[in-house]
């Protein structure tokens, strides 16, 4: 189970920069219309850090939450080592995260999937 | 060293318990918070349309879909 | 590119726009008639997109009032932006039926709000429930210790999920009768634990003021902050079939010039 974790959050941990240049990619590589318009390159970031992180935030939640599971666990001390490094790769995305959203001043709320919205309660 | 979560998470206290956010401001903010979520959204043709996150945020959809499907789904 | 318009709103096209009332940076307003529609729209200087303040989206909210003053108005989200007036007249003609049906249902109606604030006296409850998921009894490295960090921050979710989930029934269950509709945002910032949104008829306030009087009395605990009447902002159907909600880059912390990541 540990071995399964290992290769997605290497993945996203060694990868951040290369899933901000997907992102972009499949956004369409040409520039946007509001661009062409004028609109500063600043903003554009702006709404693609908030996407980017969304999507990372949304990835990495059930990623943490299975390694919890595993910490939980109690597995034989053995497996602690290797625990503690996959735990550690998800502490190093968390510190890259924070310095994203310090860059382009994000919050956790700002994040698109962040308000869960319930219609009217029948 | 900075973390984009603590070990404790404190709700709310942070922001109101310092006065960064006041009740005026808590007021505003709800205001800002429904003009901006909400209104009828209708430029979603980027052809026609200088608001070009429409397309993004579906390119968004479509990858978190994607993730969802391929790499969640393995760890059940 | 001179032709550019900004949409502020969706009207039946019996409204007068009133004269005084302009768009941003005093462009005056102009009806685009199709059919038992109108958009208004003025004109718009696309290098702005980049320098929207919070005075702009007030002007945006301030237009919606002034038009719903008049006669029924569809809100248009912030910054709606097109190419030129062919542009718009292609959005309205693609919408028309959904247009005509939000119109038909939110036209003339109004919003009321009540935001419950998140309490200092539930912080012992949350601490509690941070605690013991967070207990490090033996040595741990500090990738564990994060790990234990952030199982102690989703079990304080969960608790505060649910808590905000039971005031909304309590509020539903007062205030609903009140109104036509209702929704409810679960923790939408860290210091409001629910916000809720009743659609009603502008006859409906008078007694939907009382019933918020009555819940306010009944739950002194609570700090809930009362708000409206404004326009439906909350209660719109989403055309295309997608809740796209709002453009990314216009954050409310950008907006309300917060602090970002103290530690």
């Amino acid at each position: 189970m540990i071995g399964d974790s290992q290769p997605l959050a290497q993945h996203l941990l060694s990868n951040l920069a290369a899933l901000h240049d997907l992102t972009r990619e499949s956004l369409g590589s040409r520039r946007s219309p509001a661009q062409r318009a004028g609109a500063r390159q600043s903003l554009v970031d702006l709404g693609q850090g908030v996407l980017i992180l969304t999507l990372i935030e949304s990835v990495r939640r059930p990623l943490e939450e299975q390694v919890i599971r595993l910490v939980e666990s109690e597995l034989e001390s053995r497996a602690q080592e290797q625990i503690e490094q996959l735990c550690q790769r998800f502490l190093k995305l968390d510190q890259k995260i924070a310095e994203i959203r310090l860059i382009f001043g994000i919050e956790e709320d700002d994040l698109i999937l962040n308000a869960s919205t319930l219609e009217d309660l029948t | 060293m900075r973390m984009a979560s603590r070990s404790t998470h404190r709700w709310g206290d942070d922001q109101i318990g310092r006065g960064v956010v006041d009740t005026q401001d808590v007021a505003l903010g709800e205001l800002l918070d429904r003009i901006l979520d909400g209104g009828a959204s209708i430029a979603s043709d980027p052809a026609v349309s200088l608001t070009d996150v429409d397309f993004i945020v579906l390119g968004l959809k479509a990858m978190l879909a994607l993730v969802r499907r391929t790499e969640i789904g393995r760890f059940g | 590119m001179a032709d550019v318009r900004y949409l502020h709103a969706i009207t039946n096209g019996t409204t007068a726009l009133p004269p005084d009332l302009t768009g941003f940076a005093g462009a005056p307003l102009s009806s685009l008639n199709w059919h038992d529609l109108c958009a208004v729209t003025s004109s718009f200087d696309p290098a702005t997109l980049h320098d929207f303040t919070l005075e702009d989206v007030l002007r945006h909210h301030a237009l919606i009032e002034a038009l719903a003053a008049k006669g029924p108005v569809l809100p248009v989200r912030f910054a709606t932006v097109f190419l030129d007036e062919t542009a718009v007249r292609q959005a309205v003609v693609k919408h028309y039926e959904a247009l005509m049906a939000e119109l038909a249902r939110l036209g003339g109606k109004i919003e009321m709000g009540v935001s419950v604030l998140w309490n200092q006296a539930w912080q012992s409850d949350s601490d509690a429930a941070g605690i013991s998921a967070d207990s490090v009894t033996e040595v741990t490295g500090p990738g564990v210790f994060y790990i234990k960090a952030r199982m102690a921050k989703y079990k304080q979710e969960a608790l505060a999920i649910s808590r905000a989930r039971s005031v909304a029934r309590a509020l539903h269950n007062v205030l609903r009768p009140s109104a036509l509709e209702s929704r409810y945002a679960i923790l939408p910032r860290s210091w409001v634990l629910l916000r809720a949104s009743y659609l009603l008829e502008r006859s409906q306030v008078e007694a939907f003021n009382r019933a918020f009087t009555l819940v306010r009395d009944q739950a002194p605990t609570l700090r809930m902050l009362p708000g409206g009447p404004w326009p439906p902002y909350s209660f719109f159907t989403q055309l295309d079939g997608l809740k796209l909600g709002r453009i990314p880059q216009l954050t409310t912390s950008r907006f309300l010039g917060s602090d970002s990541l103290e530690e």
